[in-house]
């Protein structure tokens, strides 16, 4: 401000002098941010209501009892999204089941035991794997890992854990497999980043406090480095979660498109996110866009759901740090 | 136990162990990120040796061939649609975001802060 400072600047004065174009813009500035704000919430609403609206026909149709009913019936027009939900469940926890200890062992790798030189480029290298576009995984799913489950990994797991009840039957080109693969190969990169920081974020002081006290560096990360960061890793997976939950075409490139709720990894099945992105095009009857709409509704509550209980389970570990000290 | 091995200064069982399982865990680490980097290359290496022999000047800047059967053209139209995309979502996404930030840490209370990040 063009005035020279008062010796004791009370608010009052300082408020007095203060330019007029400031006033406004700090108005304006205040108007247009909260604009910006209330725009983004108005987005998400706006959404949830034309899911509703573009579902009603559904919604009337079948009811709740959508959610439980296996039926997917073009023909009769008879719809369900059991199926999809289970394929849902099952294919991101299996993801998310194997993507989450790797995640955690590369950010371990990177911010706690990799040379200065191996940290940079390997840092690099796992970060470009999210650059990959899905429908690229996807592809790459249906050309190379299709076939090389079928042939190899298949077979492999069938004669070494076929008495599983997870590995029963014959590997194909397309099901939960190839599915569960590309999906961990997806959720990696974004689990494993925040993982990073995570452990970035521990002070040095307590990690050096617990070599110099003799600790080898596992135990330095098992008593120091992972209690600092539970609820953070937690957040990170439940970030992985809900990507794997939304993964629409690089799953339906590999998962086969087919009903069914099997326990086998080798069957083919599908999911909500992937239904969708395969039949909206092609549904010519009313009931049927609005039976996918309803998917769409059931997924929005699903990773909703997932990101809530992600914050919440965030604020409680913090809440327990803080009270700890 | 004999005297010798009572007072050795040599690692006792105990620091044998603990170091061993050091290095499991952190051959594990190391395979974790090789498995990773693995899949990216797999990955990239898989869509380079398909594609790159369409790839030609022709293929960027040249329109599909218009007719069922003829072969040719490249994907002109597909870059061009792409990045309309991606400006037009930009132009309109990155002042909201922007400004909805700077209203959330300047302007909100904090539980109205909090509410809103939830969206």
């Amino acid at each position: 401000m063009g005035a020279p400072a008062a010796p004791t600047p009370r608010r009052i004065v300082v408020f007095g002098r203060r330019r007029v174009s400031d006033r406004i813009g700090d108005g304006a500035l205040y108007g247009v941010t909260a604009a910006a704000a209330v725009t983004a919430v108005l987005v998400v609403g706006l959404i949830a209501y034309e899911l509703v609206k573009q579902a009603w026909p559904a919604i009337e149709e079948f009811g709740l009892g959508f959610v439980t009913s296996r039926a997917w019936d073009p023909v009769k027009l008879d719809f369900g999204a059991l199926d999809f939900i289970y394929g849902t469940a099952y294919t991101s926890f299996l993801a998310v089941l194997i993507a989450g200890p790797l995640a955690i062992g590369i950010a371990l790798f990177l911010s706690e035991i990799a040379p200065r030189g191996v940290r940079g480029v390997i840092g690099t290298l796992v970060e470009l794997l999210a650059a990959i576009p899905s429908v690229v995984i996807g592809l790459w799913g249906i050309f190379v890992l299709g076939p090389f489950v079928s042939d190899h990994l298949g077979p492999f797991l069938q004669r070494t854990l076929g008495f599983l009840p997870f590995f029963k039957g014959d590997p194909q080109l397309t099901g939960y497999l190839p599915a569960v693969i590309v999906l961990t190969i997806m959720i990696l990169p974004i689990t494993a980043s925040v993982a990073r920081e995570l452990f970035l974020s521990v002070p040095d002081d307590l990690e050096e406090a617990a070599l110099a006290l003799g600790a080898t560096r596992w135990e330095m990360i098992r008593g120091v480095v992972l209690p600092h960061t539970k609820g953070g890793l937690v957040a990170a997976v439940m970030l992985g979660l809900g990507r794997a939950v939304g993964e629409a075409i690089a799953v339906t490139q590999v998962i086969g498109d087919t009903l069914g709720i099997h326990v086998s990894l080798f069957e083919n099945g599908d999911t909500l996110a992937s239904r969708i992105a395969s039949q909206y095009q092609g549904a010519p009857d009313e009931l049927h866009i609005a039976s996918l709409v309803y998917l769409g509704l059931v997924l929005l509550v699903f990773s909703l759901a997932t990101n809530i209980a992600a914050q919440l389970i965030v604020r409680r570990f913090e809440f327990q740090r803080i009270g700890a000290d | 136990m004999d005297e010798r091995e009572a007072f050795s200064l040599g690692p006792t069982r105990q620091l044998r162990r603990r170091k061993a399982v050091n290095r499991v865990m952190e051959l594990l680490m190391v395979t974790a990120a090789l498995l990773a980097v693995a899949a990216l290359v797999l990955v990239v290496l898989a869509v380079v040796s398909r594609g790159y022999k369409a790839i030609s000047w022709d293929f960027f800047t040249q329109p599909p061939a218009t007719g069922f059967f003829d072969s040719g053209g490249g994907i002109a139209n597909a870059i061009v649609g792409t990045l309309l995309l991606v400006a037009l979502g930009a132009a309109m996404a990155v002042p909201v975001g922007v400004l909805g930030a700077l209203y959330l840490t300047e302007f909100a209370r904090p539980r109205v802060a909090l509410a809103l990040q939830m969206m």
